[in-house]
């Protein structure tokens, strides 16, 4: 009849050799590059909700803009007058 | 510095990559604690996982004179575990069940109706001496780590643990002496 401490011994060994999931180290790291990409994305909409949250942040993108499609229009306008 | 606060500071600098380190090295006896605690083997995978990404994002925050990196991941995993464990079934348990001699008289008593009557007997401990139990027991982690992580005295760990491990011997001998 076997002891009680040996059996007590021998199913403590056993059940401390657990054996991980094949990959588990692998999926935690693609979690872990995922939160990366999302914490990056929402940094970026973040400052974009933050610039556009501003009336003068929203009219000097607007002027810019407008002032940029002005000067396009100028550059191909000007490709058909005559010096 | 050791190692792991090595890593850390690599992690913090840029290398996520250099994370992975710490996986490996905590990946089973996380694993192994978490599978102990709630016995769902899938489940065990999400709680490990989920502390390794708790960790990741609160590196910053984790403060190496406050406590080692394993103590603090074991805690977070452990918390984890006890909220799907207090989902699952009451906080307090009664005693280990006497089980009825089921049993051929003089049948020897085997290796693995031994084993199976003492994941019972550890099943149905309360979940603070399972949880000191297992930390303590089968994942080896000092007593000094588990005052950090269970937040309780040192003299409460080591009585939770001494009960315990009465509980499964206790258990074990019955089956033993019936044997």
């Amino acid at each position: 009849m076997m002891p009680v401490d040996d059996i007590y011994e021998r199913w403590r060994e056993a059940r401390a050799d657990v054996e991980v999931p094949n990959g588990f180290a692998d999926r935690v790291m693609v979690a872990v590059e995922t939160s990366e990409e999302d914490a990056r994305d929402a940094a970026t909409r973040g400052v974009l909700a933050l610039l556009l949250a501003s009336r003068l942040a929203r009219v000097a993108v607007y002027s810019i803009a407008g002032g940029a499609c002005l000067v396009r229009i100028g550059c191909v306008v000007s490709t058909f007058i005559a010096f | 510095m050791d190692e792991d606060s090595q890593t850390i500071q690599a992690v913090l600098a840029g290398d996520t990559g250099r994370f992975r380190a710490l996986v490996e090295k905590y990946q089973g006896p996380l694993f192994g604690m978490a599978r102990h605690l709630i016995g769902d083997a899938g489940e065990a995978e999400d709680v490990a996982q989920e502390a390794f990404l708790a960790a990741y994002a609160n590196l910053k925050s984790y403060d190496p004179a406050r406590a080692k990196f394993s103590t603090w991941l074991f805690s977070m995993a452990r918390n984890r575990c006890l909220n799907i464990l207090k989902r699952k079934r009451p906080l307090v348990m009664a005693a280990v069940p006497e089980e009825a001699v089921a049993d051929t008289p003089g049948k020897r008593l085997d290796t693995e109706t031994a084993f199976d009557r003492l994941d019972s007997a550890l099943d149905e401990l309360p979940l603070e001496q399972k949880t000191a139990f297992v930390l303590a027991e089968i994942e080896g982690l000092s007593y000094g780590e588990i005052v950090v992580i269970e937040g309780v005295k040192l003299g409460t760990v080591k009585s939770r643990i001494a009960r315990a491990k009465e509980k499964l011997r206790d258990s074990l001998r019955n089956v033993v002496e019936q044997s």
